[in-house]
């Protein structure tokens, strides 16, 4: 546990519903009986949080890398802010790699554990997860 | 070996090059991937090598490099490529059906794939495959039921590691009762080396057929198991674009192959070494049998260590700069998840068998959009049989030496032919 809290950005048309997050997390991430798809759960584990953190609005969240590896991770404060929505593409080392996905829809979640949500992000195969800041 | 320009890539490199290694590298230790994975790991991740296909393909062998190729939309899994590199003799009418196999799923690119795949996932979610639980559960303890009532030594392979996924898969997939011991005898011969080709082919065919025909009937008649939701979603697909299905019939027939293949002799051979490999380290045994909780992550180290999967094959469609070489566009790519799950700046002592390690990110079961679908269920199949084994036979031990099994080294999915085993 980090004791840091970011939010997870989850883009389903992505997701290709391996489980890994649910397996990683499964406090955190459900999948869907409708379409197999990625969920985040409400009322996602959030330890140490404070609930006023909750009720930022979303228009303030930064959006950060993601799917980097761990060893070279680090929240970046200086991300330009930018209307929500993963960076992941922009961040990405080969930039070709998936940008055929159009705008994608993204469901958002409460706060979790940055540790956690790392973890999650590293595993999900399809490139479907990635962090905010709140 | 050139690094800098890459002969084309159906093309062996020009004579007066030295030629590139031949692939598959040989094995030293039998659990352990080709040691010289290592060095290239450190000096050419990104490398070529003849492969017996007859083309030079570039061997990736980096934990980040690799998942980085399977996450990059310039790389392709089409299996009808020419350049495809394929790691087993081929022919013409093999290449054929490799192509074949891969028009119903795992030779598709985006977006096709992602429709298709699209149909399927619901029926693999952690969920889902959890209420098959009991299921593996009876299975297994059948299975061990008669293990223990016959003869010592047995071969393990033969008693549970093939029977448990091919029992498991007729559940999943809705073949009746009455059709599963004609199933499971094909099923079995069709993946058995030492059997004659021809045997075993005429076992493929008579599978396929059996699907075709049971495919059939479930069109008239979808029943409540996998392929009869499958052809209820696919005809409401086709129903809400007011086109084609995503599935036509020869597909789905596919398919059902293609989850026949996938999750039978894969499954039997990740528990075989799994077996032989606690059994040969019985520390590591002793930390899952008095902790069971601590089974499902050492599954993830079994997986991690055996990587059953050396290689996958892809063809580049542009040109990719990496590990200091170009990929050009054409070139055929194998994908190394046996060294990028040894890789020693990912995993520490990877070379070390350690049940506690508690590492989700080996490459196993792949990465990018093409990773495992049936990996949850393997998991499931994986974890009750580990628990119930070495729970009903405390005393289970090998039977012959190590050195004296048959490993399946020309084989693409690597594994036991045999694990004679007493108590």
């Amino acid at each position: 546990m980090s004791g840091n809290l970011v939010r997870i950005l989850a883009d389903r048309d992505r997701c290709i519903g391996a489980g890994q997050c649910v397996l990683s997390a499964p406090d955190v991430f459900d999948q869907s009986d409708d379409d197999g798809r990625v969920l985040i759960l409400p009322h996602a584990a959030a330890p140490h949080s404070d609930p006023a953190n909750t009720t930022i609005p979303p228009q303030s969240k930064g959006p950060l890398e993601a799917a980097t590896p761990p060893a070279s991770t680090g929240l970046s404060d200086a991300a330009p802010p930018q209307p929500k929505g993963p960076l992941d593409a922009a961040a990405s080392p080969n930039p070709a790699g998936l940008l055929d996905t159009p705008a994608p829809p993204v469901s958002e979640g409460p706060l979790v554990d940055e540790d956690v949500a790392r973890a999650a992000v590293d595993l999900c195969p399809s490139r479907a997860l990635s962090l905010a800041r709140p | 070996m050139p690094q800098s320009t890459p002969a084309p890539a159906a093309a062996p490199a020009p004579e007066t090059e030295p030629p590139p290694p031949r692939f598959p590298l040989a094995r030293g230790c039998p659990f352990d991937p080709p040691a010289d994975y290592a060095a290239l790991r450190a000096e050419q991740p990104v490398t070529r090598v003849r492969v017996p296909s007859g083309q030079d393909a570039w061997l990736v062998t980096r934990h980040e490099d690799v998942r980085r190729l399977l996450t990059d939309a310039r790389v392709s899994a089409d299996r009808g490529h020419p350049n495809l590199p394929l790691t087993e003799a081929v022919t013409p009418a093999s290449r054929q059906a490799i192509a074949a196999v891969g028009r119903s799923l795992i030779g598709l690119d985006p977006p096709e794939h992602g429709v298709r795949r699209g149909m399927l996932i619901t029926e693999f979610t952690v969920r889902r495959i959890n209420t098959l639980r009991p299921y593996i559960q009876q299975v297994v303890d059948g299975l061990l039921d008669d293990l223990l009532a016959g003869p010592r030594p047995a071969d393990l392979v033969a008693a549970l590691c093939l029977p448990v996924p091919s029992m498991v898969l007729c559940e999943l997939l809705g073949v009746p009762y009455a059709d599963r011991e004609f199933f499971q005898r094909r099923a079995t011969v069709q993946v058995r080396r030492g059997v004659a080709p021809e045997e075993r082919q005429k076992a493929g065919a008579e599978l396929r057929a059996y699907l075709d025909r049971l495919l059939t009937e479930k069109e008239a008649d979808p029943g409540d198991d996998l392929l009869g939701r499958l052809i209820v979603r696919n005809r409401a697909a086709a129903a809400a674009d007011a086109g084609e299905p995503p599935f036509d019939h020869n597909l789905l027939v596919g398919l059902a192959m293609l989850l026949m293949a996938a999750g039978h002799e894969s499954t039997a051979n990740m528990i075989s070494l799994g077996v032989a490999g606690l059994l040969e380290n019985p520390d590591q045994l002793a930390a899952i049998t008095s902790d069971p909780a601590a089974i499902p992550m050492a599954m993830e180290e079994l997986l991690r260590y055996f990587a059953i999967v050396d290689t996958m094959p892809r063809v580049a469609k542009a040109d990719i700069e990496l590990g200091g070489v170009t990929i050009q566009a054409g070139d055929g790519l194998l994908i190394g998840f046996a060294s990028a799950n040894r890789d020693e700046t990912v995993f520490p002592n990877p070379d070390t068998l350690d049940v506690r390690r508690g590492a989700r990110h080996h490459v196993a079961f792949g990465y990018g959009v093409h990773q495992c679908i049936g990996q949850n269920l393997a998991r499931a199949e994986m974890e009750i049989v580990f628990r119930t084994l070495f729970a009903r036979i405390p005393g289970l031990k090998l039977a012959v030496p190590l050195h004296e099994l048959s490993f399946k080294d020309d084989s693409s999915v690597y594994g036991l032919d045999r694990l004679p085993v007493t108590w």
